[in-house]
């Protein structure tokens, strides 16, 4: 047997339960591509931010971020996963120039990131970064990992980039940021 | 400059009696993105827990995934599968496993759709597990129908599964 469960549109749905979680802005990248896609004054209204991440890459590269617009080796990262043919993975670096947020192919297959970044407006402590991307990009190199990164500044965030470490991100990748509330 | 409110609950079904094998939201509509939060069990031992988009069970599926039991670590990748991939085995065991489910731009009609999960079976023996996959969906139809199986067995009475929409600015 099966549940079939029919779902209203959102208009007519149900109704939201949180009113903490709230769309600051979208960014999509339109024909000919971009370099990067780039979240700026962001606002100071939140506790934490969330970015919904979709790239589609012109190489393989890495996929990259960066807060601020600091491009000193401000940053440190870790990850576990699985990328390409073989086994489990892990790894970091620290004294880097961005965050790792995952590997990616020359693909027209997506890249999913998902993005939390706590406490981001709090002047006492650096920030945090985790977050979880993955995307069967061909089977050569399929990715799929769990990351953590570091920005070593106690500066509010009102900034955020995300870009891939070489090439362009392609037509219709596209990042939503979002502002959580709290208490 | 915030565009207001989102992360909205859309439905939530919780199983009940001893045959349903799978649970279709369907006609999905109005949101950006999707999350499934689930907590399952099944009857029996299955090697996959597993996810269709639009009733596709075509070749149209390839997914990778890792996991990890607390002492060793697991991973598997296949192309040509006729479901995406939540996790590797599902166990009938005393504990539930839940997964959270992530599909970004569903409803776009231009690219292939990723999905994303997290999956932890926390047990105190040996068959506890975290795992991650993603796997990827070759049709740029937008999702219209989410459906999750325990690959063809019975989930337990009191499985549940909530579908969250969220809207971009």
């Amino acid at each position: 047997m099966s549940l079939i469960l029919g779902i209203l549109a959102q208009s007519g749905g149900a109704a939201g339960a949180a009113n903490s979680y709230e769309s600051i802005a979208t960014v999509t990248v339109g024909s000919g591509g971009a370099s990067y896609i780039e979240f700026t004054s962001i606002p100071s209204t939140f506790e934490h931010l969330h970015i919904r991440y979709t790239s589609l890459n012109s190489t393989t590269t890495s996929s990259l971020m960066q807060v601020n617009a600091d491009t000193g080796s401000n940053y440190s990262y870790h990850y576990v996963g699985r990328a390409g043919a073989g086994s489990v993975v892990a790894g970091g670096a620290s004294s880097q120039s961005n965050i790792f947020l995952g590997n990616t192919q020359q693909s027209t297959i997506p890249l999913s990131h998902i993005i939390d970044i706590l406490d981001y407006k709090n002047t006492n402590k650096y920030k945090t970064v985790r977050l979880l991307s993955g995307g069967y990009q061909g089977a050569y190199a399929p990715w799929v990992g769990l990351l953590s990164g570091l920005w070593q500044n106690t500066n509010a965030i009102t900034s955020l980039k995300l870009y891939p470490a070489s090439g362009t991100l392609l037509e219709y990748s596209k990042a939503t940021l979002y502002g959580i509330k709290g208490v | 400059m915030a565009a207001g409110s989102t992360y909205t609950p859309i439905a939530t079904v919780t199983t009940s009696g001893s045959s349903t094998t799978e649970v279709t939201f369907s006609s999905i509509s109005g949101y950006t993105d999707l999350i499934c939060v689930a907590n399952v069990k099944p009857t029996a031992n299955i090697t996959a827990f597993q996810v269709r988009f639009n009733g596709d069970s075509g070749g149209n599926y390839s997914y990778v995934q890792y996991s990890g039991n607390g002492s060793s670590t697991a991973t598997t990748t296949d192309t040509g599968q006729t479901y995406a991939l939540a996790s590797g085995a599902l166990l009938n065991t005393t504990d539930p496993t839940v997964y959270i489910m992530y599909v970004n731009d569903y409803a776009n009609t231009t690219t292939y759709k990723t999905l994303i999960t997290r999956g932890n079976r926390p047990a105190d023996t040996s068959l506890a597990a975290v795992s991650e996959s993603a796997s990827i969906w070759l049709s740029t139809s937008a999702i219209t129908s989410y459906t999750l199986r325990a690959g063809g067995e019975v989930l337990v009475a009191g499985s549940t599964f909530t579908l969250y929409g969220i809207a971009a600015a």
